[in-house]
């Protein structure tokens, strides 16, 4: 079981290779920036790479590339799109971690480091892994067997370089990991379509789309913000955005709030039968009890979503809205 | 038992006494490396917040977890000076970083003879 740190403190990366050799994890590879974390995954230069981990351990503060960009980075190589990344920081380091997450973490411990922590975490990190191996297998053989393919598996994780944000495949990894572990199965996923942006698109032309797209990933992002939440992009004016500590009776809620936070932006919009201003609908579903797949979860979740626009829009629609 | 040494009782009894001496002893020469240049920077009085609140943050997670909380909560106070830019605090801090460290380089010296 191949493991990966990446620490620039000699101190923390000795002491946790000892513990996790300890442990019986067979082998750790440890490094001391990210560059050097790029050379041994095959990333930078690109090639087959020295080792597949199965945990990746990132400092966050680290010279010259910090842990959080080196997470985003690694995220782009799909080779790596479902390796648990654990970020080992600081307590006081809460607003790097929202970051952290939103670039594709997984988890994360505090320094000092604590030997039962460290090995509890990357225990469960390995676990989920193996667990994600196999469910990702098993739907892929439905798929296959269905005649489907999974959304974007096959694409390179790119962030958008007008909102900054990461596409689906970011949340179907994320949807993976809460979806293989029992424990942790709880959260909201939304999905926020902008109203009448077909229109908006013909009429404003493509620079101002762009700054609009900008400003509402950034409005999302703002109220997107607790540890563990993902918001990416889904194209034609649609994002989505995993909850992860909100439930069931809160979802229609979490849908209004980031459909308020769009209308707040005063976005004018002549072309739209909904008002004068932009406007958003939402479809909202909790994972709670969610029987399907992550993708059929998702899937569900759009429909939600296309449901509200069509039915007047500036709404958010949950399943039992929909007569689910 | 002094109650610094805890920890790294904890290590020696779980990893070998041998892997821990290695790993304090490559601690050491770091730590004290790196606060020789926040020496430097003081006696310069010349800090660079950059390189302080670099240099505090990795001692202060690596002293920590060897269980030198005194001098590791130093460099966490230190990483606050820095966010502040408060260089009159930073070289308060270095001071008593480096009183710290005289303490700590022989209690180290007295409990492991063997590191240099």
């Amino acid at each position: 079981m191949p493991i990966l740190i990446v620490d620039d403190d000699s101190t923390i990366r000795d002491l946790t290779t000892m513990l996790l050799t300890n442990a019986g994890f067979d082998q750790v590879v440890a490094v001391e920036s990210a560059d050097q974390a790029f050379e041994i995954l095959g990333i930078n230069p690109a090639g087959h790479g020295r080792i597949i981990p199965d945990v990746i351990l990132m400092d966050i503060m680290m010279p010259k590339i910090d842990g959080i960009e080196a997470t985003a980075h690694i995220k782009l190589d799909t080779r790596f799109a479902d390796v648990p990344i654990l970020m080992v920081t600081s307590l006081k380091d809460i607003e790097h971690l929202k970051k952290a997450f939103m670039a594709g973490a997984t988890d994360y411990m505090t320094k000092p480091i604590r030997d039962e922590e460290l090995l509890a975490r990357v225990r469960t990190a390995h676990r989920l892994k193996r667990e994600l191996d196999r469910r990702k297998a098993r739907e892929e053989e439905l798929h296959a067997i269905a005649g489907r393919t999974l959304p974007s598996t096959a694409k390179a994780l790119v962030p958008d370089e007008i909102s900054g944000l990461f596409d689906e495949t970011l949340l179907l990894g994320k949807l993976g990991w809460i979806f293989a572990d029992e424990t942790r199965r709880t959260g909201v996923l939304i999905v926020i379509g902008l109203d009448a942006w077909d229109s908006y698109q013909t009429r404003y032309g493509k620079d101002k789309c762009d700054k609009v797209m900008a400003k509402v990933a950034e409005a999302l992002s703002l109220h997107a913000g607790h540890l563990g939440d993902q918001l990416v992009r889904l194209g034609d004016g649609r994002f989505a955005v995993f909850c992860m500590q909100k439930q069931a009776p809160e979802a229609k809620a979490v849908g209004d709030k980031l459909r308020a936070a769009i209308s707040s932006l005063k976005i004018p919009h002549a072309f739209s039968s909904v008002g004068p201003l932009l406007t958003a609908s939402a479809g909202a579903a909790a994972i709670d009890n969610w029987q399907g797949s992550r993708a059929d979860l998702l899937a569900e979740t759009i429909s939600l979503m296309g449901f509200a626009e069509s039915s007047g829009g500036d709404v958010t629609f949950t399943a039992k809205q929909n007569g689910k | 038992m002094d109650d610094q040494f805890k920890t790294l009782s904890m290590f020696e009894a779980k990893l070998g006494k041998d892997g821990v001496v290695k790993m304090l002893a490559r601690h050491r020469v770091n730590a004290e490396e790196t606060i020789a240049e926040l020496s430097a920077m003081k006696n310069r009085n010349s800090i660079d917040l950059d390189s302080v609140r670099m240099s505090a943050h990795r001692l202060c997670g690596g002293s920590g977890s060897l269980g030198f909380k005194k001098i590791s909560g130093l460099f966490d106070k230190m990483c606050e000076a820095a966010d502040l830019a408060d260089n009159t605090e930073i070289i308060r801090l270095i001071g008593e970083v480096e009183k710290e460290n005289e303490q700590l380089r022989s209690a180290i010296k007295e409990r492991y003879p063997e590191i240099e």
